[in-house]
């Protein structure tokens, strides 16, 4: 990975975790513990800035170095290893500061944000017995817990890292355990989004998540999280084989409108393509 | 891929078929000069126009590219995938019995 790459990914990475910072911050008051965390969060965006930022000057050192060396006819320095990134170690300290937060703050629903923050930046810092205890701690402790809501979008990022099993078992822990037809229907609807995404409409995978999906909009209030647990549906079942096709009314490249319909009456080959 | 379309679409030409394509590239300049130099013969929809508030790939959850879809005259779905191959003979079969049921 070039230098400019990592810099780009540092970046992407550091609104990443300014992102969650700011969904707490909506969430309500600016309790002592909010103060801390976003303390801990500006110590990490700090920690990365000085970390790309000696990247930066090392390349600039070497630019300079070998122009010299050019400059006078004699070879170049050797170029510096790539910097690593993400930078493990470094991660893993600030990891521990959101654990020790965690710890001191045990039982109460504050804790939260840590234990979220402790698994995406475990994720990165590949910290998985860290992440896998922040998720059983996250299914134990705080399970019934109306602040879960964040910490559930969190858990789906590190599905790859430590296995879906062991997301699905965090995630059905909490919907057992929680009194909010809400926070169970999204937890549903986290567990299930693979393979009502993906599987085909047939498989028994479907099927299953389908009647989980139902579940979901039984359980949920809320209005939104009703109409998504059955749009994700519809949506699929419809637009497979043997269901009727929906029209499509659009633009072709030109700027004319014209519709799918247009053409019933003949038989349509619809190719979603793309000049690659 | 694209001579393959296009002899397809000329074959077809008079008969009850259509190729509308789905086209997902952004840059709408560059894929109008395509389909100018490759003297593509067939209409496709842009994806997601400027303003639009879906895409058609998300409305048809298509996540694979390329996709092809087969529908017959009565707007059913009768194939979905990737083989492009298994879509045309299927599409052909469907012209051939439509044109022997007039």
């Amino acid at each position: 990975m070039t230098l400019r790459s990592q810099i780009l990914v540092g970046a992407v990475w550091v609104a990443l975790f300014a992102g969650f910072a700011g969904a707490q911050d909506e969430a309500g008051t600016e309790s002592s513990a909010d103060q801390r965390f976003q303390a801990l969060m500006a110590g990490v965006e700090t920690a990365l800035n000085e970390y790309i930022a000696a990247g930066y000057q090392r390349d600039a050192d070497w630019n300079a170095a070998a122009a010299k060396a050019a400059g006078e006819g004699v070879p170049p320095p050797s170029m510096p290893e790539p910097m690593e990134f993400p930078p493990k170690s470094l991660i893993a300290e600030h990891v521990a500061l959101f654990e020790k937060a965690a710890l001191e703050l045990a039982g109460d629903d504050d804790a939260i944000q840590f234990l979220g923050t402790v698994i995406s930046m475990g994720e990165l810092a590949g910290m998985k017995q860290n992440v896998l205890d922040a998720c059983k701690t996250l299914s134990t402790t705080y399970a019934k817990s109306s602040k879960i809501g964040d910490a559930l979008i969190t858990l789906t990022r590190c599905a790859k890292f430590i296995g879906k099993e062991e997301i699905d078992r965090t995630l059905r822990a909490i919907e057992l355990a929680n009194p909010d037809g809400d926070l169970q229907a999204r937890a549903i609807l986290i567990r299930i989004d693979s393979d009502l995404r993906d599987a085909p409409v047939s498989s028994p995978e479907y099927v299953a998540a389908r009647a989980e999906a139902m579940r979901a909009a039984t359980l949920a209030k809320d209005s939104k999280i009703k109409s998504q647990a059955r749009q994700s549906i519809a949506e699929r079942e419809k637009l497979d084989r043997g269901m009727k096709a929906t029209d499509i009314a659009g633009v072709d490249l030109h700027g004319q409108s014209f519709r799918l319909s247009d053409y019933k009456g003949k038989i349509i080959v619809l190719d979603f393509w793309g000049d690659w | 891929m694209y001579p393959h379309e296009r002899s397809l679409v000329d074959e077809m030409k008079n008969r009850p078929f259509a190729l509308i394509g789905v086209n997902s590239d952004r840059d709408l300049a560059s894929i109008q000069k395509i389909v100018k130099k490759k003297n593509l013969n067939w209409r496709s929809f842009q994806d997601r126009p400027e303003g639009a508030k879906d895409s058609i790939s998300s409305v048809w959850a298509v996540n694979g590219w390329p996709t092809l879809i087969v529908i017959d005259q009565e707007m059913n779905i009768v194939y979905r995938g990737n083989n492009g191959t298994a879509a045309i003979n299927q599409a052909k079969a469907l012209v051939k019995e439509l044109e022997s049921a007039d």
